[in-house]
Formats: structure tokens, C-alpha cells, sequence
């Protein structure tokens, strides 16, 4: 950190572990994103864990939970230290890019009501009716249905909140920032899924996802253009003014899809219905 | 171990690229591009700009794409 540079800067490319916007960003994207894909594994193992075995179905969770905390820990310290910060950038903020923009799209189209929004109490009711399906639960012993099934939703869900946090800790140092909203975000959905113990279907994803591919996206930008030498007006300033435009781009996308939507009568997309 | 490499490919591929290839070519395009216009001496917030506008096209291309599928 350069001596004149006030504490939570970017400087040279690296976060220096004071608070700052950036920071702040990085804990509220790693939140958002996490809070999603946490949601959606909460509604596996609560399908497994009601139709199945807890015990097993925990083991599962516990075992999922400890290989994406490896990753986390090899990936992020390896990157951060071997990659030179440039091309770490240019690679990990043009992957920031396209993941944001998959999520951004969806949303969009969610929202203007062209995709169907996701509906965790459906997706509850689909795992549970294929669980129903194996052989029964043995008396004593492990439940390997269950540990699979918890084991397989977690990981798989948690990879993206494991990418995410990755990406971000890399191009900034911001490993610590990342891990503390994506935990926070993980100790506040188990807690509620504990307490209401039934799908939580009214998390308002949707919003989430869109805000979070918002963020996505626009890091992407700021990094990959970083990478490949693009001198951003403002330096790091240039990340609020980058979000906000892709916000007023995607909430105009959303305007724009249902204006359109009336003109040609379509009903679903004119009410924001969803549509399968 | 093939079935295993085509499975971790096959996994990736549709991590990063799922059903919207053009989410995947398009901002490797325009980096390509942009990295082109700063390499011939374009200046470099003027890229920036630029760069930022071609990536809400792809974007705005795709939901085109979509909402037409």
C-alpha cells in the first residue's frame, strides 16, 4: 500500500484490508449471490433430510460444506499468489463477465416476465416426489441416498458461491470481504430455514439474482478492461459509474420487454406473468 | 477416466456456457476487439466507453435471442 493512499484503496491493483466501497460491494455481491444458491441447496437437503434421513442427509451437507472451504482455500490462495495480477484480471473478470451477464439476462427476462421466476416450493415438491421413488430408508446406518443427494445439491450449488468468492478474492485481494458476506449469507439462510422449516420460497430470488448480475457484470467490465489495458476514466471510481449504467440498461431492458409486450399482446410478458 | 474428463468438461461447459453461447463468444469477442483498438493506439477511455456500451449489446442481442426462441 502506498504510504499517501488512504486505508481500504486499491493500490497496484490489490485491495489493501480497510473498508472502503469496493469492499463493501464485494460483501454485499458475495451475500447476494450466496443467499441465492444457499436457498436453493436448503431446499434439496430439506427434501432429503423430510423424506429421507437428517442424520444422513446433515453428514452430506457437512462434507460439502468442508470440500468447498478446501476449495476456496487452495484456489483463492493460488491464484492471488502465482498469477500476475493482469492476467488474473483479464481471465477471472472476463469470466466475471459472462457468468454476470447469464445471470443479468434471466433476470431480465424473468422479471418482464418472459422465463418462469424460480418457485422453490415447486422445486421442493419435484425433489421430494423423486426421492419417493428410491428404495425405502435402511433402519440403522447411513443413509447413502441421502448423504449422496445432500452431498451432490450443496456442492454443486455452493461451486458457484465457491467461484464467485474465488474470482473476487483474486483480482483484489478481496478473499476475506468475499468469505464474510458468503458466510454471512450461509448462517442467515440455515437459520431461517431452521426456524420455518419449509421451503423458503419467499426470498425474493428474482431481485436478488438481478442485482447480483448487475454487480457481476460490472466488475467483469472493470477487471477484464483492466487486463487488457484500458485506462478507466476515474480509476476505481469508474465502478460505481460502470454499475450504474448497466443497472439503468437492464431496468430499461425490463421497461422495454413489457412495452413491447403490450404492443403485441402478448399477456404473459405484458403482466409479468410467468411463463414456462 | 475418459467418462471422467467428459463429465468435468461437459460440467464446465455448461457452468460457463449453459444454453446461451452468445454470452460465452460475445464479451470474448469484444475483448479481442477492444484489446485490437488499444493496440493500434485508440485511446484508452475512449475503448473503455466503448467496451462498456458493446457489452450491453451482447446483452441486449441475447434477450432479443431469448425472447424470440
Amino acid at each position: 500500500m502506498a504510504r499517501n493512499q488512504p486505508r481500504g484503496a486499491f493500490t497496484a491493483g490489490r485491495y489493501d484490508g480497510g473498508v472502503n466501497s469496493v469492499a463493501v460491494v464485494t460483501i454485499l455481491s458475495a451475500f447476494l449471490a450466496s443467499a441465492v444458491e444457499f436457498v436453493e441447496a436448503a431446499t434439496i437437503v430439506l427434501a432429503v433430510g423430510v423424506t429421507r434421513q437428517w442424520r444422513s442427509a446433515l453428514i452430506g451437507v457437512a462434507a460439502a460444506v468442508v470440500t468447498l472451504a478446501l476449495l476456496i482455500a487452495v484456489f483463492g490462495s493460488a491464484l492471488a499468489l502465482f498469477v500476475p495480477i493482469g492476467t488474473l484480471r483479464l481471465v477471472v473478470g472476463a469470466f466475471l463477465l459472462i457468468y454476470g451477464l447469464q445471470w443479468i439476462t434471466k433476470a431480465i427476462l424473468r422479471a418482464a416476465g418472459a422465463k418462469a421466476k424460480h418457485d422453490e416450493a415447486a422445486i421442493f415438491a419435484a425433489e421430494v416426489a423423486g426421492l419417493d421413488r428410491e428404495p425405502p430408508v435402511a433402519a440403522t446406518g447411513m443413509d447413502w441416498i441421502s448423504f449422496t443427494v445432500a452431498f451432490k445439491g450443496v456442492l454443486l450449488e455452493g461451486l458457484e458461491v465457491a467461484f464467485i468468492v474465488v474470482t473476487f478474492g483474486a483480482s483484489a485481494n478481496l478473499l476475506g470481504p468475499a468469505v464474510l458476506g458468503a458466510t454471512l449469507a450461509g448462517l442467515i439462510v440455515v437459520a431461517i430455514a431452521v426456524i420455518v422449516h419449509a421451503p423458503l420460497a419467499r426470498v425474493p430470488e428474482n431481485a436478488m439474482k438481478f442485482v447480483v448480475g448487475v454487480m457481476l457484470t460490472g466488475f467483469g467490465t472493470f477487471w477484464s478492461g483492466e487486463g487488457i489495458g484500458i485506462h478507466w476514466p476515474g480509476d476505481d471510481l469508474a465502478i460505481v459509474l460502470i454499475l450504474a449504467g448497466y443497472l439503468a440498461l437492464a431496468l430499461a431492458g425490463v421497461w422495454l420487454l413489457r412495452q413491447q409486450a403490450r404492443r403485441s399482446g402478448d399477456p404473459a410478458l405484458a403482466v409479468g406473468a410467468p411463463r414456462p | 477416466m475418459i467418462r471422467f474428463a467428459r463429465a468435468f468438461l461437459h460440467f464446465w461447459s455448461d457452468f460457463l456456457i449453459g444454453d446461451r453461447l452468445e454470452l460465452f463468444v460475445g464479451p470474448i469477442v469484444v475483448l479481442l476487439a477492444a484489446g485490437a483498438l488499444l493496440g493500434a493506439g485508440v485511446d484508452g477511455a475512449l475503448v473503455g466507453i466503448l467496451f462498456f456500451a458493446a457489452i450491453g449489446l451482447v446483452g441486449a442481442l441475447s434477450i432479443g435471442l431469448a425472447t424470440r426462441r
